[in-house]
C-alpha cells in the first residue's frame, strides 16, 4: 500500500498524512500519539500516585530500561521520557516512575562500527535527558568482574558434556567474556551466551540501582521471532516465563512495546529524529545459509512471510502468551542460563533417542547395553537448551567418549 | 547379497557435508569399522552397521519407555507404500523379532482413489504383504463415502481446500479399516520433521487446540475408537531415507500430486534451514513442543459433556449429531445433484468453455 500525495491523516483528519501503518494513513502527531498510547495501555499502573491520607505524592518506583540502543529500544527510552515530561507537568513536578537506563556495551566482543563510541552516545543522551533519566553503561566484562556471576558457569558435568570452557574459567580470575565466547565455535550458541550475559548484566544492575521492575525494548516482532526461535532451540518451556510480563528473580519484568511492530518503532525514530543516537555493534549476519544464527533465520523468515501473511505476526505472539508457565515454581536453576528448569535430567530423554552405542560386535553381545549413566548427586541441573547450545552441533556427551582425529587436529594443530 | 560398491556420500542431497576436512578414518561409534555415512540428526561420521543399530535401537526405546505395545496386541499398520510407513513396517518387524514384543501387525491401507499416485503406492504396499508376510486390508474412500474417489472431489471442488476432505476422511478411513479388522490401535509413520513441522505450524496459525497435544506420541480422543501412535516420532527423515535405501526396502516415492497448502511450505523451508544451522533443531522443536501447556477452560466438564454418540447418518462415533465427514458428503452430493440437473447430459467443463467463447463473441 503505497501513500498518495495528499491524502488526509485518518485520526485528525486535518494534516497531510505521512506514513501509512497497518493500513492507516497517519499524520506525525497522529502516528507519534499512536505509538505511545501503545505504550502507555501497558504501563497504566506507572501514574502518579497519591497517599489517601496525606494526599501528597508516593514515592515513585525505579524502572530500569534495557537500553541496547537499537531502534526499538531507543523508541521505548523516547516514549518513557515523553510520558515523564508529561507526568511532572500535570503533577508539578511529580512522576509516577524514576527512569534508569542502562546500556550493555559489548565492544570488547564485538566492536561497534568505526568512530562510534556508546559511553559518548550515552554521553550525548544525558546531556539532551538529563533532568528525566539517568544512564548507565556497563561493559560486558564486568559479568567476571562480580564473582557471584562466575558461580553460574562453574560446576562439574564432566559425566555428560564437554564444557572445557567452563573449566578453563577456574583456573584463576582473570577469564575474559571474549575468552568464554572463542571457546564456542558455534554461532547460535555464541551469540546465545552473549545474551545470557547481557540479561544477567542487566539484572544485576537493576539489583544495584534498587529498581523494582525492568521494561525491554523487544517489540512485536522481536517477541515472535523468539518465541520461534526459543522453540528451535528447544527451550520452549520458558517461553512463557521469559516473554510475558511477569516477576523474574523478584523483578518484575514488562514489554511495552508487545503491540508495537518493529517497522513502526524505527519510523518512529525517524520522525522523531532521534537516529543519530541508533548504535549497533556490527554483527553482520552472514550471507552463507550455514553459518547464520537462528535467530538470523527466524528473523528473515518473518520478513518473508509478513509479506503473504501479515497477520502472522501478531498470531504469534498472542499464541505465546496463551502458553501455561510451567517452570514457574521449579525447585531448580539451569547452571549456565539461569533459567528455571523442571526437568533436572533433560539427558536422559535425549539419550533415549540419540543413541551413542555402536553395533554389538560379535564377541561382546549385550554388554553395552543399557548402561545408565551414575547419577551424581551433586551434579549440577542444565536445561535442555543450554546442553543443546553449549556443544552446537553434536550432542554434548559424544566428544567425551573419545577424541576424534578431526577434533585433536583442530585443537592442537597451528594455523 | 553384497553390498553396491557405492561412494561413502549416497546419491541423495540430504546428507550435510562435512564442516571441516573430513578425515577420521573410523566410525565414531565402533572406532572400528569403516565410516560410511554422516548421520542426520548427530553430524557422526559412522558406519552401516552402526547407523542400522541406532536408527533402530532409538525407535525400539521408543516404543518401550512409551509403552505403545502390550504383548498379544493386534495393531494395524497405516500403510501408503512411502518411505515412512516402509520402514515403520519393516523396523517394527525387526525390533518384534529380536526383543519379542508378541504383536501382530496387520497393514493397513487406505485407497484415496487418485491415479498415477495411489494406485501405484498401492502395488507396493501389496508386495510389501508377502516381503513382511503380514495381512493387508485396504479400505477405499468410494466404498466408504458414496462412490466418491478423491480424484471425483477434486473435480468437484478443485484443488483448494481438497485436504481437509482427504484429511477428515482418512481419518474415519483408517478407523473404520481397524474396526473391521478388530484392532483397536493404530500406528502410523509421522517422522520427527512431521513432528516439528506441526508444532511451527500450529505456532504460526495460533491453533491452540492443538498446539500442545501435537506431540503426544499416543492420541486418542472421544470421537474416535481407536488410538494411533508414532513410533518414528524422534526419527529424522533424512535418516528414514537413508535407512531404506542401504536396506533396500522396497517403496513407492512421488508425492500426493494434489500437492499440500503454499503456508505449511513456507514451515517446512523453514525447518530445512534450521536443520542445516544445528541438526538437532528438529528434536529441540519437538522438545519444545512437548512442554508447551495451555490453560484449558474447564476441560474435564467439558469432556463429560461431550457424550459419545454415533452420527445419525452413518453410525460412526461422533460428537455431533451428523459426523464432520457426513457433513462434507452432504455438500458433495448437493453439488453433484445440482451438476447433474443443470448440466442435463452435457459435459460440465465443456458447457463452461462454450460459455467463455460465447461471451468473447462480437459483432
Amino acid at each position: 500500500m503505497t501513500l498518495e500525495p495528499g491524502t488526509p491523516c485518518r485520526r485528525c483528519k486535518q494534516n497531510a498524512a505521512i506514513y501509512i501503518s497497518r493500513k492507516e494513513p497517519f499524520c506525525k502527531e497522529c502516528f507519534v500519539r499512536f505509538l505511545r498510547g501503545k505504550q502507555r495501555k501497558q504501563m497504566a499502573d506507572y501514574k502518579v500516585c497519591y497517599d489517601p491520607a496525606t494526599s501528597s505524592p508516593q514515592i515513585p518506583p525505579r524502572i530500569l530500561l534495557a537500553l541496547s540502543l537499537s531502534e526499538s529500544s531507543l523508541s521505548l527510552f523516547e516514549m518513557l521520557v515523553s510520558l515523564l515530561h508529561e507526568q511532572r507537568k500535570m503533577h508539578r513536578g511529580n512522576s509516577g516512575f524514576e527512569l534508569f537506563a542502562v546500556h550493555v556495551d559489548q565492544s570488547e566482543v564485538y566492536p561497534y562500527p568505526t568512530g562510534v563510541d556508546p559511553k559518548s552516545v550515552l554521553e550525548s543522551m544525558r546531556q539532551a535527558y538529563n533532568e528525566t533519566c539517568t544512564t548507565v553503561c556497563t561493559p560486558v566484562g564486568d559479568f567476571f568482574a562480580d564473582t557471584r556471576s562466575l558461580r553460574h558457569f562453574q560446576h562439574d558435568v564432566s559425566d555428560i558434556a564437554d564444557y572445557s570452557f567452563v573449566k578453563d574459567l577456574t583456573l584463576d580470575g582473570t577469564v575474559t567474556v571474549s575468552d568464554v565466547l572463542s571457546n564456542i565455535r558455534d554461532r547460535t550458541s555464541k551469540l546465545d551466551i552473549l545474551q545470557t550475559i547481557r540479561e544477567s548484566l542487566v539484572l544485576e544492575a537493576a539489583k544495584k540501582l534498587q529498581c523494582t521492575s525492568i521494561v525491554w525494548g523487544d517489540t512485536m516482532s522481536r517477541l515472535a521471532e523468539k518465541t520461534l526461535s526459543l522453540t528451535a532451540k528447544g527451550r520452549g518451556s520458558v517461553i512463557p516465563y521469559i516473554l510475558s510480563d511477569g516477576f523474574r528473580n523478584g523483578i518484575y519484568n514488562l514489554y511495552p512495546l508487545r503491540e508495537v511492530l518493529r517497522a513502526e518503532a524505527e519510523e518512529y525514530v525517524r520522525m522523531l529524529n532521534i537516529s543519530q543516537y541508533v548504535t549497533k555493534p556490527s554483527i553482520k549476519p552472514p550471507n552463507v545459509l550455514r553459518m547464520m544464527t537462528i535467530d538470523d533465520l527466524l528473523g528473515n523468515y518473518f520478513a518473508d512471510v509478513e509479506k503473504g501473511f501479515p497477520s502472522i505476526v501478531s498470531t504469534v505472539v498472542r499464541t505465546a502468551a496463551k502458553l501455561t508457565d510451567q517452570v514457574a515454581y521449579a525447585s531448580d536453576n539451569c547452571a549456565i542460563c539461569g533459567l528455571p528448569c523442571d526437568d533436572t535430567s533433560p539427558e536422559r530423554w535425549l539419550q533415549d533417542i540419540t543413541v551413542n552405542q555402536s553395533a554389538p560386535s560379535h564377541d561382546a553381545h549385550d554388554e553395552q547395553d543399557k548402561v545408565a549413566p551414575s547419577k551424581d548427586e551433586e551434579k549440577s541441573v542444565i536445561c535442555y537448551g543450554c546442553l543443546v547450545a553449549t556443544k552446537g552441533v553434536t550432542f554434548p556427551w559424544i566428544s567425551t567418549m573419545r577424541y576424534s582425529k578431526e577434533e585433536t587436529l583442530d585443537e592442537y594443530e597451528l594455523h | 547379497m553384497p553390498q553396491p560398491r557405492e561412494p561413502a556420500q549416497p546419491p541423495s542431497t540430504c546428507i550435510v557435508p562435512p564442516r571441516s576436512v573430513p578425515l577420521s578414518t573410523t566410525c565414531e561409534l565402533c572406532h572400528n569399522r569403516k565410516p560410511y555415512l554422516r548421520r542426520p540428526k548427530t553430524g557422526q561420521k559412522i558406519c552401516q552397521p552402526c547407523f542400522f543399530h541406532v536408527f533402530e535401537t532409538e525407535i525400539h526405546n521408543t516404543i518401550t519407555s512409551r509403552k505403545l505395545f502390550y504383548r498379544g496386541e493386534r495393531v494395524a499398520l497405516g500403510a501408503s507404500g512411502g518411505k515412512d510407513s516402509t520402514v515403520l513396517a519393516y523396523v517394527l518387524k525387526v525390533l518384534n523379532e529380536r526383543y519379542d514384543y508378541g504383536v501382530e501387525f496387520v497393514l493397513l491401507s487406505i485407497d484415496e482413489g487418485i491415479k498415477g499416485y495411489r494406485d501405484d503406492s498401492l502395488e507396493t504396499v501389496k508386495r510389501n504383504k508377502q516381503q513382511y508376510d503380514m495381512a493387508l486390508e485396504i479400505v477405499s474412500y468410494k466404498e466408504l463415502y458414496d462412490d466418491w474417489s478423491m480424484d471425483d472431489i477434486v473435480a468437484q471442488i478443485g484443488n483448494r481446500n481438497n485436504c481437509t476432505y482427504c484429511g477428515v476422511f482418512r481419518r474415519q478411513a483408517l478407523d473404520r479399516g481397524a474396526q473391521k479388522l478388530g484392532i483397536k490401535h493404530v500406528v502410523t509413520g509421522h517422522n520427527a520433521d512431521d513432528m516439528a513441522e506441526t508444532v511451527l505450524m500450529n505456532l504460526l496459525r495460533g491453533d491452540t487446540a492443538r498446539l500442545d497435544r501435537c506431540t503426544a506420541i499416543i492420541t486418542q480422543s472421544a470421537d474416535s475408537p481407536v488410538k494411533r501412535s508414532k513410533p518414528l516420532k524422534y526419527a529424522y527423515e533424512k535418516e528414514i531415507v537413508l535407512y531404506a535405501h542401504y536396506k533396500k526396502l522396497d517403496y513407492f516415492s512421488t508425492e500426493c500430486i494434489y500437492s499440500p497448502e503454499a503456508f505449511r511450505g513456507t514451515a517446512r523451508a523453514l525447518i530445512k534451514n534450521l536443520e542445516t544451522v544445528r541438526p538437532s533443531a528438529i528434536i529441540d522443536i519437538i522438545r519444545s513442543g512437548e512442554t508447551f501447556a495451555l490453560e484449558r477452560k474447564s476441560g474435564g466438564a467439558r469432556l463429560k459433556e461431550l457424550k459419545l454418540r454415533t452420527c445419525e447418518r452413518c453410525g460412526y462415533i461422533s460428537s455431533n449429531r451428523i459426523c464432520k465427514a457426513c457433513v462434507l458428503l452432504e455438500g458433495l452430493n448437493a453439488g453433484r445433484a445440482a451438476v447433474q440437473v443443470n448440466g442435463a447430459e452435457d459435459e460440465p467443463a465443456e458447457g463452461l468453455a462454450l460459455h467463455k467463447r460465447l461471451e468473447h463473441l462480437s459483432f
